[in-house]
């Protein structure tokens, strides 16, 4: 599963037509293994629009990632950028998303500021919502599954004031194939870790059969795992004279 | 190795460093992003170790402090005053029994520029306390990223001029360059770390053959260089009688065993929540699921498949080697 965080309809829209997305309640659209959230522009809607999200996240990882259009100083528009560092130029805090796979594109660093850049002093991508989304995702997954992808959509030249909402739709449209090449990395990197955290086969069998306290069902799940680690994968059936979930965990311990 | 750098982060502080500027140039499609303390990029919360090792950054940093340690108590090789340090943090090599997956949540490689600050850290440690063994290798190894960090090739020279000072190197690599392009020095051990094939083919990804190793390893002896045995960690398998057997053959079959410098032996153990880390990280991996033995906030193998193993070794190896050049390795960590 991936969550999207756009800033804009605009950015959205051809996402959502591109995925298949459904609207599935206020500023949030729902398709195949993707959920795409609109959060509106700034820091902080692109912080709130994550936290909203983060108490639907169940055991199973996701990846994160913000896609939206930042101005640069004369990069070519339209071209596609991942963050390597993230800069909130209020604070001066600064991030550093790791990239564990080969980028779909080259990086940069995104600097997120309150107003709309003019001056473009440095090398640095200038967008809304970067250090706002995040820091928030941080708090629902690993850092290698939180990225942010960015297109050049202004600079010296190509003033912000000229961009229209089906402007920003084209950009975006323009780069679906890189953001479809990151979704598939980071998928496969969420799948990995969803493998080792995965419950193991007869878990559930146990908890119907006796009761376990949060503790004593925390080691189940670990007993049950390392005993299929080695190739002698457990079920109830052989603890059928067991009187208590105590009972069940020493017999499974002897049989590592 | 090289080729794998794709992101250089490199501390502010040691952005005009001239190691910095080598290092960087080594890479040229690297990616080369700045950053305030390596701590940022780091080992922060969050982060999954696993995942970094496909593809692990390099980061540049100042060592402020803490460079030259005491090392923990049980890890020396004979000397009365020992004391570690790491100019780099994690290893090219992806051995799943090692401590560092344990300790790191990021398995990028930070290497610390400021060698010289190492070096006087040294010269500091001699005048204080006297002679002294200083161990590298132990949050890294000493020689595998050697072509580009050229450890050795600084921190040799400044040993061969204080005979007062050991040093070991510890390696599974096969870098010697640095090591054959000079004259031995009497006050440096190189120790090569050895399981039986076996056991590296299942467990140590991206480290040289043993065959290699062993033939390095006797390439240095021959040259003059004191060369130490490192059987640490032991690995219990089914079959660990013929696989230590067979390697204890391989290794004297082609270095000398009287003129070994020492050999130290030591059974797989890991701090428990080192061990929890990294059985969270690998828990398909037969090593951290199989009978387990806590003892001191220590994971180790049952007592007796723990004995049973050292037991054999050391007699196996006595068949080649006397008493005197053993060591026993109980200090806490495993690479």
């Amino acid at each position: 599963m991936t969550r999207i965080v756009c800033a804009l309809p605009a950015e959205a829209r051809p996402i959502v037509a591109h995925l298949g997305l459904e609207p599935a309640g206020p500023r949030l659209y729902r398709g195949d293994g993707v959920e795409l959230i609109v959060s509106g522009v700034g820091p902080a809607r692109a912080r709130a629009a994550v936290e909203r999200a983060a108490p639907a996240e169940g055991r199973e990882p996701r990846a994160w990632i913000n896609v939206g259009i930042a101005g640069h100083r004369d990069a070519e528009i339209g071209s596609p950028r991942l963050a390597y560092k993230i800069v909130d130029a209020a604070s001066g805090r600064a991030w550093y998303p790791p990239a564990t796979f080969a980028p779909p594109c080259p990086g940069a660093e995104v600097r997120t500021v309150l107003d709309v850049e003019r001056a473009f002093a440095g090398d640095e991508l200038f967008e809304m919502e970067a250090a706002g989304f995040y820091p928030a995702a941080l708090r629902c997954a690993s850092a290698e599954l939180v990225q942010v992808l960015k297109i050049v959509s202004d600079g010296r030249v190509e003033r912000a004031e000229r961009l229209s909402a089906a402007g920003v739709s084209e950009l975006i449209e323009g780069n679906l194939p890189v953001l479809e090449a990151l979704r598939r990395e980071l998928d496969a990197l969420a799948a990995e870790l969803a493998a080792r955290t995965a419950v193991p086969d007869g878990f559930d069998d146990f908890l119907k059969c006796w009761h376990f306290t949060v503790t004593q069902s925390r080691q189940l799940e670990r007993l049950l795992r390392r005993l299929a680690t080695l190739g002698r994968p457990a079920g109830p059936r052989g603890f059928d004279g067991a009187k208590s979930a105590a009972a069940v965990l020493a017999g499974l311990r002897g049989r590592i | 190795m090289s080729r794998a750098i794709r992101r250089i982060y490199v501390e502010d502080e040691v952005a005009d460093h001239p190691r910095t500027a080598r290092i960087v140039s080594r890479f040229p499609r690297a990616e080369v992003i700045s950053c305030g303390r390596y701590g940022e990029v780091f080992n922060r919360r969050g982060q999954d170790f696993r995942l970094q090792k496909r593809r692990p950054a390099l980061i540049l940093a100042r060592k402020h402090r803490g460079r030259v340690l005491e090392t923990p108590a049980g890890y020396g090789i004979g000397g009365e005053r020992n004391y570690y340090f790491s100019h780099m943090l994690n290893c090219v090599y992806d051995c799943r029994y090692c401590f560092l997956q344990g300790m790191f949540r990021s398995a990028n490689y930070v290497l610390f520029v400021n060698y010289e600050d190492f070096l006087d850290d040294i010269d500091a440690t001699l005048a204080r306390v006297g002679e002294s063994w200083f161990f590298s290798g132990y949050d890294c190894d000493s020689l595998a990223f050697e072509p580009i960090t050229r450890f050795a090739d600084t921190f040799l020279p400044f040993f061969a001029e204080r005979p007062r000072a050991w040093l070991e190197l510890r390696t599974k690599s096969v870098q010697a360059r640095a090591l054959t392009e000079r004259e031995p020095i009497p006050n440096c051990v190189v120790a090569f770390s050895f399981t039986p094939e076996a056991v590296h083919g299942e467990l140590e990804r991206g480290v040289p053959s043993v065959r290699r190793r062993i033939e390095v390893a006797a390439d240095l002896q021959r040259r003059g260089w004191k060369i130490g045995l490192r059987f640490d960690p032991l690995l219990h398998t089914e079959s660990y009688r013929a696989d230590y057997g067979e390697l204890f053959e391989q290794v004297f079959a082609a270095v000398d065993p009287r003129a070994l410098h020492s050999i130290s032996l030591g059974v797989f153990r890991l701090p428990k929540s080192y061990f929890e880390r990294a059985w969270r990280l690998y828990p398909e991996e037969p090593l951290f699921a199989g009978p387990q033995s806590e003892h001191d906030g220590m994971i180790s193998l049952p007592a007796r498949d723990e004995r049973d193993l050292f037991d054999f070794c050391r007699d196996q190896l006595g068949r080649w080697v006397s008493s005197e050049v053993f060591h026993l390795c109980s200090a806490p960590a495993s690479r």
